[in-house]
């Protein structure tokens, strides 16, 4: 056994010096840069999922973007971002988001998934948001509920009132919301993989998923459209207006009717 | 020391470390978790006398872990401490919580090596053996097993060392010859129990009309143990169902600690788990008073 072990040192080495790499990649892995981030939206959109964010002057940005960089090189990220649909109602956003129309101007700033060094400076630094948490559905459920569950519901159904958050480029819902609880001395629960950025909302305020039955849980609302993906692959853009509904229906309570739920 | 509660009835002995078990893992309160094992751990010194330390030897640092541990991944709680680096709040109630169900474990632990001397085999068997005959023969046999496995384990050690050359081994020699006694001690075990099965169906264990020896009658005395355990439970049981001992740990501590309802509920599970040790003071007074009256 001995020898077995001498001979095929150089096999084990390797095995372990592989695991060491894979671990190392796993770790460090986990700390994605806002920069990475900004990548991701012109990739998502690629791959069909909807992306309609509402970008408060989407033609003013793209001008001043094209006047700092006149040549054909495409600019910023920014500029992907589509400047249709804006002040649409959200049941027309939520249904028909993957229109092609946009298609042409994601596909046109792909290139460029590298963040621009100029870009910062070519736009006022003004990313303000309004993030918003409330669990009006269990307000109205409250006597149905346990006892304890019922003591952790507001009496106003608000856990956080609407506040104004700065956020630095790149961030994500997810951070903005948890940036937000933490300031205000909100608790808040989640389970989140970096790599993967699959962060999921488990409870806010001591108010948890399942505590409302089978269905319930948290959503976030953006613009008024319900995103049908997680809150952290949802990169916020200026002036975004964040709220965090607690559903006791599986969205259905409070206008999130989920597509997938619809076809089955 | 001698203990008298082990010479009651097996019967007796079942059910009171059945309700003290049962009451100590579902209730859930500070001041049940306190007694359950301050009377626990009571017991366990007065059978094991110093003994008891070898158990504390594992159990607090177990206590300890889970006092730690639970913090990590629950995050319930509305007194926020700090937050962990990857984002979850550290909370007060969390930490609080782990700290109770360390104090539970520990009770219960401290129960079960009560159990441990007190219901031998052979009250199991007599206990069970006509309503689950292999049951209990599995029970009795499992029960046996740690110790001899042990002992085997140390005589089987003695008998390899002589084979092997002296010296400092290498470490896959070392490991070789582990697994080597691992192997001889599983054969040993299976082949022990296979042995004590057919010992025991060659002697017709389990057949129906086959009456056995029993060294426990059910005196008087038995009868009133059995009947203050069983009220004592029952009434805990009710007054647990009403809901008035309801004890909330998350978001925020709350439930009645001090008040006539819970006092009376206090008084009885104290009744309750030290009833061998009142048996046992009981029976010194009357020794006392016996032998005075020479």
């Amino acid at each position: 056994m001995i020898d077995f072990v001498k001979k095929y040192k150089f096999v084990f080495l390797a095995a372990i010096v592989v695991i060491a790499a894979l671990v190392f990649a796993f770790i460090s892995g986990g700390k994605s840069e806002p920069p990475a981030n900004q990548s991701v939206p012109t990739t998502s959109a690629i791959s069909k999922i909807p992306m309609t964010t509402a970008e408060p002057q989407p033609t003013q940005a793209t001008t001043t973007a094209a006047t700092a960089a006149p040549s054909a090189q495409p600019t910023t990220v920014h500029a992907s971002s589509k400047p249709v649909a804006s002040t649409a109602p959200p049941s027309q956003t939520a249904t028909q988001p993957p229109t092609e129309s946009h298609a042409p101007v994601t596909t046109a700033s792909a290139p460029t998934s590298k963040p621009q060094p100029t870009a910062p400076q070519t736009k006022p630094a003004a990313h303000h948001c309004t993030v918003s948490v409330t669990c009006e559905t269990a307000l109205s459920r409250r006597d149905t509920l346990s006892e304890d569950v019922a003591a952790v519901i507001p009496d106003d159904g608000s856990i956080l009132k609407p506040v104004t958050m700065t956020y630095r480029e790149g961030q994500s819902v997810f951070d903005v919301l948890q940036e937000a609880c933490r300031a205000n001395g909100v608790h808040l629960e989640f389970t989140d993989t970096p790599i993967y950025r699959s962060a999921y909302i488990e409870g806010i305020g001591n108010l948890y998923e399942f505590d409302c039955g089978a269905g319930s849980g948290w959503m976030y609302r953006v613009n008024g459209w319900f995103p049908n993906y997680g809150c952290s692959r949802y990169t916020v853009q200026d002036g975004d207006v964040i709220e965090w509904l607690y559903t006791c229906d599986l969205g259905n309570d409070i206008g999130g009717k989920n597509d997938y739920h619809e076809s089955d | 020391m001698r203990d008298s509660f082990s010479d009651r009835h097996p019967l007796v002995n079942f059910l009171f470390f059945a309700a003290a078990v049962t009451f100590s893992m579902f209730v859930m309160q500070p001041v049940c978790l306190g007694l359950s094992l301050v009377c626990a751990s009571a017991y366990a010194v007065y059978l094991n006398g110093s003994a008891v330390r070898r158990t504390l030897r594992w159990l607090i640092p177990t206590a300890v872990l889970i006092t730690l541990v639970n913090p990590l991944f629950n995050h319930r709680g509305e007194t926020i401490l700090t937050y962990f680096p990857w984002g979850n709040p550290l909370t007060l109630e969390s930490m609080l919580y782990g700290f109770a169900s360390a104090l539970l474990i520990c009770a219960v632990a401290l129960w079960f090596s009560c159990v441990n001397r007190v219901m031998t085999s052979d009250k199991l068997v007599f206990l069970f053996g006509r309503v689950a005959p292999s049951l209990s023969l599995v029970l009795s046999m499992a029960l046996r097993f740690v110790p001899r496995f042990s002992e085997q384990l140390r005589q089987v050690k003695q008998a390899q060392a002589c084979f092997l050359p002296r010296g400092k081994q290498h470490v896959i020699q070392r490991l070789q010859t582990g697994l080597h006694i691992f192997g001889i001690m599983v054969s040993w075990s299976l082949e022990n129990a296979i042995d004590t099965s057919d010992s025991m169906k060659s002697r017709g264990y389990g057949l129906k009309g086959r009456t056995s020896y029993a060294r426990y009658s059910f005196h008087g005395r038995d009868a009133v143990i059995l009947a203050a355990i069983l009220t004592e439970s029952a009434a805990l049981a009710g007054m647990l169902w009403s809901g008035m001992l309801r004890y909330r740990w998350f978001p925020s501590l709350r439930g009645e600690l001090i008040g006539a309802p819970s006092a009376v509920f206090y008084v009885l599970y104290a009744a309750l788990l030290l009833t061998p040790l009142l048996i046992n003071i009981g029976e010194a007074i009357e020794w006392k008073r016996l032998r005075s009256s020479i």
